[in-house]
């Protein structure tokens, strides 16, 4: 049930492709049009105006049929008209209110206001819809209005109205009452219900009301409890209002193509000055730039910077793409640029009131940039473990500001002794005896194992090619002259190599 | 030789998903190995016990009895570290239960019925302190190994906590019944666990006991149980992480490997021996009885049967009017009643005419088939309806003494009300602890086994779909009817490594135990209470539904018929 404090405006605009093209050619709407879709030779016509119906063109009929007819104008449905169309009718009925949907039935596009609240603004509901539509046909679009505190029921009469390029207006409580008379075909019946009504005699939105609901539903299930609570008007609906997409993207040609990535930094920096403008607007930062540069070879080169976190700070933005242009620079001389950025949270971060001054973001992220342009893009980063039972399983992320503090790590029972990892592992030469480590040469010195622990043996991957079967040795072991050394030997059993992996302190 | 070493902790593919290898694979393994004994005790339950009994009693191996039994007192088990990725779910840690006697037998059955039945939601669930308390007569208890409650305590508050909860369970089970159990793997984390326990051992002065925590028979089964690690997580191998085993060492091993493992601590090795010796609790001697069929003072059960059979031997042959055939008949019942009376089987009999008089009282048409036809007892008492003296059916066939099993007769009933008032009766008859519907063992079939494993190796959907469509339900249509040709007509590249690895595994998963369902009409029934000779798991959330769709609670007890006759 639609509550009191609802009322929505349905703004009708039957037939429109055509209307959409015939908006942009006003010399057109004297005189009979059509508008075809599809491929020739099996082209139909797919919408038409007023005139080209009482001529008797239909919709459905090929071109053949209609050059039959005389003075009819033909035309080929334009999908980006049509989308400019909406956009220029979602606009006019956006002056009226925020909140609007649009939707779309047979040839028909309406959109549906939420005028709750707007008497003072813009008068009483009927005065609404007289500016309305005075504002829609403005457009070149011609379109009925149907205002009702039930979604649905004002729908329903715009699309009966439509002819009539009128203004109706339901009275609360009087939904039925107007609906009554409107023929069922305003529905949108499904083939099946539009047969058993017919059967039936059930001809009006009147007579589908009258009857009773439970008798309905046991023969037609929730679908005719659907249809009758949208021929009484009490159908309910949640308004699910249109929301404009937010995009951050600045583009500019080049007058001459620039060779030079450096050159390209004033462009960029007024351009970036847009993004954080409009960025700042809805109190985002920008979490992270792409730059796509049109080169003169036809290609694109395509970089993406984010630093650790969303920031304003234009000198920031510029040093670090210039960073990355630098060490990634374009092979061919740029045609055009566009910058897209991604929107995030401005939120900031509090380390602690009594923790050491810590380097700022934004210096963290050139000093990064720097390192990165030096080692490579891969090599920089935090170590993370991998979830796997190989000894060696571990991967790169990029580092992060944490943004709660973090909880003290559990201490261990235990004590733990460290372990010096060698990475990459060192080969060694090795003697064993009853398969155990023997000796050892490492680094050009030989040793000679006093204790040895192990092995402890580690194996999976079994069902890929990446398998593995390892075996790990602790050793005590004495050099000649004395030295001691801890270590943990790797025997690859598949390899049959012997690596050493790491030193006990 | 193995004969110095006994397996006292593995488990079978009957801790669903828990264990890769059927009791007899264990079993054939121990032979090999020449393992005078091995203990079998399965996650919860002692659902392959007749299997692995049956299989070593005929090899010549001492089967022992047990179960690693869920206990939420003890904290969580044992996983790895926090700062280590992985997708270990909290569980109960595990304590591993030896039958040392039939009372530890009815105890354990008991202990794992309690905790089963009193969960309201369908979960494993676990027991508690009170309830080893209550149940730990007759059972040797071990401290387990990472799965266990000593390792638990151990990596939760150290060597003290983990000496708290080994005198913990000394105080509950007594100290000559509490084994301290060290296992080695070849894994780093073990072996200071190891050495804490042997220290508590020894400040304690309790045995050490070498054990391999097997779940496997041979290392080659490794493959298997990762696969079932990868489906009981509901995950694929390349994403199971640390969930997956470290290497292939929980097989069982010879003695002389074992020996050379803890050579360190030789009596670890020789204990297991003497425990062997310990257990005497066979699989044999369940300590079921047949209920008692109250009959009338001055009756016994056979005199009951005796005269019930008469007057069923007149109804049925006297309209007959051969007199020739009456003789035969009377002849006929005479033998079998006294087969019946030597064998103890009278109850049994009067329990099965009983049911059969419920059902003619109330207008249910009941049935007995099989080789129950070829009694004459059966015709008489009405339980069957074919004259097997008429027909010269051979009795022997339905009962006989030399093959030493016990009787088998098979009720059918229609679906719907009717066949629920039948069991509604046997409930109301016998109490609620002395009957039970009979717990199923779905295993793998070809269907079951290409999807999940295919899932496992990440095989996508749709390509899952296409296999399990072309594998059949088992049903052998031909030639081309193997698993093989269901790839190949898929579309899978059996030249490919991976899709050579998932067929090969859904062949070796063929018959192995999935999970527990509930058998259709089975039910057992017991004097007393039944929870003593087999374990009971409460199954409200599947219900039986009868045809009017009303909803009743349901014990299903996990030892079926067929495997009573077995272990008979």
């Amino acid at each position: 049930m639609t509550t009191s404090t609802e009322l929505y405006a349905c703004l009708y605009a039957k037939e429109f492709p055509a209307q959409s093209m015939l908006r942009l050619r006003p010399e057109l709407r004297v005189h009979p049009c059509v508008v075809m879709e599809g491929e020739p030779p099996q082209e139909y016509a797919c919408s038409l105006n007023t005139k080209a119906r009482k001529l008797g063109i239909a919709a459905g009929m090929t071109r053949v049929e209609i050059e039959t007819f005389s003075a009819v104008s033909i035309l080929s449905r334009s999908c980006m008209e049509e989308e400019a169309a909406k956009a220029a009718l979602l606009e006019c009925g956006g002056l009226f209110s925020p909140r609007l949907e649009a939707g779309s039935r047979d040839r028909a596009y309406f959109c549906v206001l939420d005028i709750a609240g707007m008497e003072k603004l813009f008068g009483p509901p009927a005065a609404l819809a007289r500016s309305l539509l005075k504002q829609v046909k403005t457009l070149g679009i011609g379109a009925s209005i149907a205002i009702s505190s039930n979604f649905h029921a004002a729908v329903c009469l715009a699309r009966s109205e439509a002819s009539r390029m009128g203004i109706s207006i339901i009275p609360q409580g009087a939904e039925s009452a107007a609906l009554a008379p409107l023929p069922l075909t305003v529905l949108d019946l499904a083939e099946e219900h539009a047969e058993t009504f017919s059967l039936w005699g059930i001809r009006t939105f009147g007579m589908l009301a009258a009857l009773p609901e439970k008798e309905l539903i046991s023969r037609l299930g929730q679908e005719g409890k659907r249809l009758r609570q949208l021929a009484l008007g009490q159908r309910p609906r949640l308004f699910r209002p249109l929301e404009s997409a937010f995009s951050l993207e600045e583009r500019m040609e080049l007058d001459t193509p620039v060779e030079q990535s450096d050159a390209l930094l004033f462009v960029v920096n007024v351009m970036l000055e847009q993004l954080i403008v409009r960025a700042a607007s809805r109190t985002f930062a920008l979490a992270s730039v792409h730059l796509a540069l049109s080169l003169e070879d036809k290609s694109f080169h395509l970089r993406t910077v984010r630093p650790a976190l969303p920031t304003n700070n234009r000198p920031l933005w510029l040093k670090l793409l210039q960073l990355d242009l630098e060490a990634h620079p374009p092979q061919a001389s740029i045609l055009s640029l566009t910058l897209t950025a991604e929107p995030g949270s401005t939120s900031e971060i509090q380390l602690g009131l009594f923790s050491p001054q810590l380097p700022e973001p934004g210096r963290l992220d050139v000093r990064l940039a720097r390192i990165r342009a030096i080692v490579g893009e891969d090599c920089v980063g935090r170590a993370v473990l991998k979830d796997t039972q190989q000894t060696e399983g571990s991967r790169l992320e990029p580092f992060e500001v944490p943004l709660a503090s973090t909880a003290e790590p559990r201490r261990s029972p235990r004590h733990r002794v460290a372990l010096r990892m060698i990475r990459p592992p060192e080969g060694v030469t090795i003697t064993v005896r009853d398969k155990r480590p023997e000796s050892f040469f490492f680094r050009g010195i030989r040793y000679v194992a006093d204790d040895t622990y192990g092995p402890w043996l580690n194996s999976g991957a079994w069902w890929n090619t990446t398998v593995w079967s390892l075996q790990q040795w602790d050793l005590v072991a004495r050099a000649r002259d004395d030295t001691l050394l801890c270590c943990c030997l790797l025997h690859d059993l598949r390899q049959d190599s012997w690596k050493m992996v790491g030193l006990y302190d | 030789m193995t004969e110095g070493y006994v397996e006292l902790h593995a488990a079978s593919a009957f801790s669903f998903l828990e264990g890769a290898s059927e009791p007899e694979k264990l079993i054939e393994r121990a032979v090999e190995l020449e393992m005078p004994g091995m203990a079998l005790l399965d996650r919860n339950g002692v659902y392959g016990s007749a299997r692995f009994h049956t299989s070593a009693k005929r090899n010549g191996i001492s089967a022992h009895v047990g179960a690693e039994v869920s206990i939420s007192s003890f904290g969580p088990r044992l996983t790895p570290p926090a700062w280590l990725p992985h997708q270990h779910t909290p569980e109960p840690a595990r304590l591993p239960l030896l039958c040392e006697s039939l009372a530890g037998y009815q105890n354990l059955c008991q202990l794992i019925t309690h905790f089963k039945m009193r969960e309201p939601v369908k979960s494993e669930g676990a027991a508690t302190w009170e309830d080893l308390q209550q149940y730990s007569s007759g059972l040797i208890c071990l401290t387990g190994g990472d799965e266990g409650p000593l390792a638990a305590a151990l990596a939760r508050g150290g060597e003290e906590a983990g000496r708290e909860t080994v005198e913990r369970l000394v105080r509950t089970f007594g100290p000559s019944n509490v084994y301290v159990e060290v296992q080695r793997h070849y894994e780093r984390e073990e072996e200071w666990r190891n050495q804490a326990a042997i220290r508590i051992a020894q400040s304690l002065h309790l045995p050490v006991l070498a054990t391999n925590g097997v779940r496997y028979a041979t290392a080659y089964e490794r493959e298997i149980l990762d696969v079932f690690t990868a489906i009981r997580h509901h995950t694929d191998l390349d994403h199971a992480g640390r969930l997956l085993a470290v290497n292939s060492q929980r097989h069982l091993r010879r003695a002389r490997e074992m020996a050379r493992l803890f050579r360190n601590v030789p009596s670890a090795v020789a204990n297991t021996v003497d425990l062997s010796s310990r257990l005497q609790f066979r699989l044999d001697d369940l300590g079921y009885k047949f209920p008692r069929y109250p009959v009338p003072d001055g009756e016994t059960m056979d005199s009951f049967l005796q005269k019930h059979v008469a007057e069923g031997v007149l109804r049925r042959y006297g309209p007959k009017n051969d007199r020739g055939l009456m003789e035969r008949a009377k002849k006929q019942v005479e033998r079998e009643l006294a087969l019946i009376s030597r064998l103890g089987f009278a109850g049994y009999f009067l329990i099965v005419w009983d049911i059969i008089e419920f059902c003619k009282r109330n207008d249910i048409l009941v049935q007995g088939r099989g080789s129950a036809a070829n009694s004459a007892v059966c015709y008489a008492l009405e339980i069957t309806a074919v004259d097997p003296v008429g027909m010269e059916l051979l009795f022997e066939r339905f009962l006989s003494e030399s093959r030493g099993e016990w009787p088998d007769i098979d009720l059918d009933l229609p679906s719907g009300d009717k066949r629920e008032l039948a069991i509604q009766y046997i409930y109301q008859r016998y109490g609620e602890l002395g009957a039970a519907m009979t717990a199923n063992v779905i295993t793998y079939r070809h269907k079951s086994a290409v999807q999940e494993v295919g899932k496992a190796f990440g095989f996508n959907r749709k390509s899952l779909q296409e296999l399990s469509e072309m594998a059949s339900y088992g049903e052998w249509r031909g030639e081309t009817d193997t698993l093989a040709h269901s790839f190949h007509n898929a579309g899978f590249d059996l030249r490919n490594s991976r899709v050579a690895k998932c067929l090969e595994v859904s062949m070796r998963i063929q018959g192995l135990p999935r999970h527990l369902g509930q058998h259709s009409g089975g039910m057992v029934i017991c004097q007393g209470c039944s929870t003593a000779s087999c374990l009971w798991s409460e199954r409200r959330w599947q219900a039986a539904r009868s045809s009017s769709g009303t909803k009743r609670t349901v014990p299903t007890s996990a030892s079926s018929r067929s495997i009573f006759s077995a272990s008979g």
